[in-house]
């Protein structure tokens, strides 16, 4: 399918045929499948579900066209949305800057030559593995107002322990301090991307008499541009997603304080099978996200370094 | 192939004791935290359900209960689950991998019209909510008579995950250049560039997508949800929700079955880890 460069080389009577051309034609071949995802797995289903969030859905029932009936309803009466939107907003505010410092950090720590490192690593990633419902089960028992580890914590050094789970100011910032637990999987990331930095940077940094600080501003930090930005687009697109701590734990309570914005989509849509509310919901949730990541893209060019560049002259 | 594997000290902090002595402390009491939910959950999963609810609360199980495991494997059926998710997590693996490194490779490397346009839709992909595409997708696989069926949980593995195009794609970007144009100019072809030039200098990366891969789909609950109805169809998670409803709220039952899902997890990434560690494949800098 795609032959040896050689080929182009023997003058053929195909002088359209440029190696320009044939590296357009390889690369829409190499990215054809992903095409074809987009086609439909993404562009099929975001179009039918504009549609719908312009009906009234039941699932049941066939959609019947209402026009902004749903969007209308959303901005101008709907609390809820404001709420959830606000929680979520909370929670990109000051979960993905923590998570990401406390990732970093723990990457650094392990790309360090120690005795046990395997150990270390797959102690640090251990907890993020543990799956979804269990996890949140797991963080429901830990904030337990009575048998829970943080209160028993708390209790033995004598600070009166807030009801995590029942006190609307201090679910959220509970929610965020147990995430930290599962910053595993981007701990990888932050290591992949701390390893591909050349040891000759750091070796010929210490000849020059830079310090460990200053090593860090200077070699890591730069280097490590595409990781942070990376982790950092990825980090508020996934905070949008949280859901399954929500759901299981408090259920949106107390007081809707942990009514994130995913939670508000799934009731719509599967507790109160309005299918055409929901999709408006999503929609909104969509456009939010996308003018968000495109702003870092934008502000990204102007930070983000690459090492070997390939730009289109 | 002109990699080498080199060794993880880069920056060795203990050129002072002090510095020493404080990473290991670090890490010790980093480790002990990070790794006592996993604990608890085990010894949880060991305890009476008597104990369980006890207060002043119990860390050390009295008695062990070494059975709540065989009962609990007993209570849905691990083998078949076991064997239903691994084929779902293996060829979603080789379909992750294989179509990602190609997509990324074409986004890294190649000059074709439109593309970084295609790159922003991509990113845009990456953007859109599930909750978005969920209903119009479960309306398009019913009408395909694809539920019940595993073709909706590996099938997207082929067509190529953002995410993973988006990682390799940066990871790709910074391999130098010279490495391929010599094996360009000796004749390779772009699908041998690929395999045997840049995922062999991708080796963190291509693992750390595997892991990643393997784990999603190991440890995906809403897909296998939303598209399985036959019980001996079902995925680990998914029966461990059914254990769940059957028999309520036992909860060190259910943090057995866990814990036991877990398992292969860990086995996986202690493997892994061995690799990353021994080949740690960086870049043609230092062939």
């Amino acid at each position: 399918m795609f032959g040896a460069r050689t080929d182009a080389l023997v003058p053929t009577r195909r002088r359209w045929l440029t190696q320009r051309r044939i590296e357009a034609i390889e690369g829409y071949l190499l990215a054809s499948p992903w095409f074809l995802g987009l086609a439909v797995l993404t562009v099929v289903p975001v179009c039918l579900s504009i549609y719908y969030s312009f009906t009234d859905y039941e699932i049941i029932r066939e959609p019947s066209f209402v026009g902004l009936k749903n969007y209308r309803k959303l901005f101008t009466s709907d609390d809820q949305f404001w709420r959830s939107l606000g929680n979520t907003a909370f929670m990109v505010f000051l979960g993905v800057p923590v998570h990401m410092v406390v990732g970093l950090a723990v990457a650094m720590l392990l790309n360090q030559k120690v005795y046990g490192l395997p150990f270390y690593r797959t102690f640090f990633f251990l907890p993020s593995q543990i799956s979804g419902v269990a996890l949140a089960y797991l963080w429901g028992w830990m904030l337990h107002p009575q048998f829970g580890l943080t209160s028993i914590v708390l209790k033995l050094s004598g600070v009166q322990a807030p009801n995590f789970l029942q006190d609307p100011n201090w679910v959220k910032p509970a929610f965020v301090f147990l995430g930290t637990w599962g910053i595993g999987a981007t701990m990888i990331i932050w290591l992949a991307g701390l390893q591909g930095i050349p040891e000759t940077f750091y070796e010929a940094a210490q000849v020059d008499g830079a310090g460990r600080l200053r090593q860090f501003f200077s070699i890591t930090l730069p280097l490590l541009t595409p990781t942070i930005f990376f982790v950092l687009v990825t980090g508020i697109i996934g905070t949008f997603q949280i859901f399954t701590q929500a759901y299981v734990i408090t259920n949106g309570g107390p007081n809707d304080a942990t009514l994130f914005y995913a939670l508000l989509i799934y009731r719509h849509a599967f507790q109160y099978f309005n299918m055409g509310y929901a999709a408006a919901l999503a929609w909104v949730l969509f456009i939010v996200v996308m003018v968000l990541t495109l702003g870092q893209l934008k502000l990204g060019r102007r930070w983000v370094y690459y090492e070997a560049e390939r730009t289109d002259e | 192939m002109s990699s080498v594997a080199i060794p993880l000290d880069r920056r060795a902090v203990g050129t002072t004791r002090g510095g020493r002595v404080l990473v290991y402390a670090l890490l010790i009491v980093g480790s002990l935290v990070f790794l006592f939910p996993f604990v608890w959950l085990i010894l949880l999963s060991l305890q009476t359900l008597k104990q369980f609810y006890m207060w002043p609360p119990e860390l050390i199980p009295n008695p062990w209960v070494w059975s709540n495991y065989p009962n609990a494997l007993q209570l849905f059926d691990f083998g078949r689950y076991f064997w239903n998710t691994t084929y779902i997590t293996v060829l979603s693996l080789i379909g992750q991998t294989i179509v990602s490194a190609m997509v990324a490779y074409s986004f890294a490397r190649l000059r074709w019209p439109l593309k970084n346009f295609w790159f922003v839709v991509m990113l845009a992909t990456l953007m859109v909510p599930p909750q978005v595409t969920l209903i119009p997708l479960y309306i398009i696989w019913r009408d395909l008579k694809g539920l019940d069926t595993y073709w909706p949980l590996i099938v997207p593995a082929f067509l190529g995950s953002p995410y993973y195009i988006f990682l390799a794609r940066q990871f790709f970007m910074t391999i130098p250049l010279e490495l391929e144009e010599a094996a360009r100019i000796d004749g390779a072809s772009t699908l041998q560039i690929i395999f045997r030039i840049m995922v062999p200098l991708s080796i963190p990366l291509m693992l750390t997508l595997s892991l990643f891969s393997v784990l999603a789909h190991w440890n995906d609950f809403f897909a296998p949800l939303l598209y399985l109805n036959t019980k001996s169809k079902f995925t680990l998670q998914l029966g461990l929700l059914v254990f769940r409803g059957q028999y309520e709220t036992n909860y060190p039952m259910m943090f057995a079955a866990t814990a036991t899902i877990v398992m292969p997890i860990v086995a996986f990434f202690f493997v892994g880890q061995r690799y990353f560690i021994k080949s740690v494949v960086l870049s043609g800098l230092k062939g």
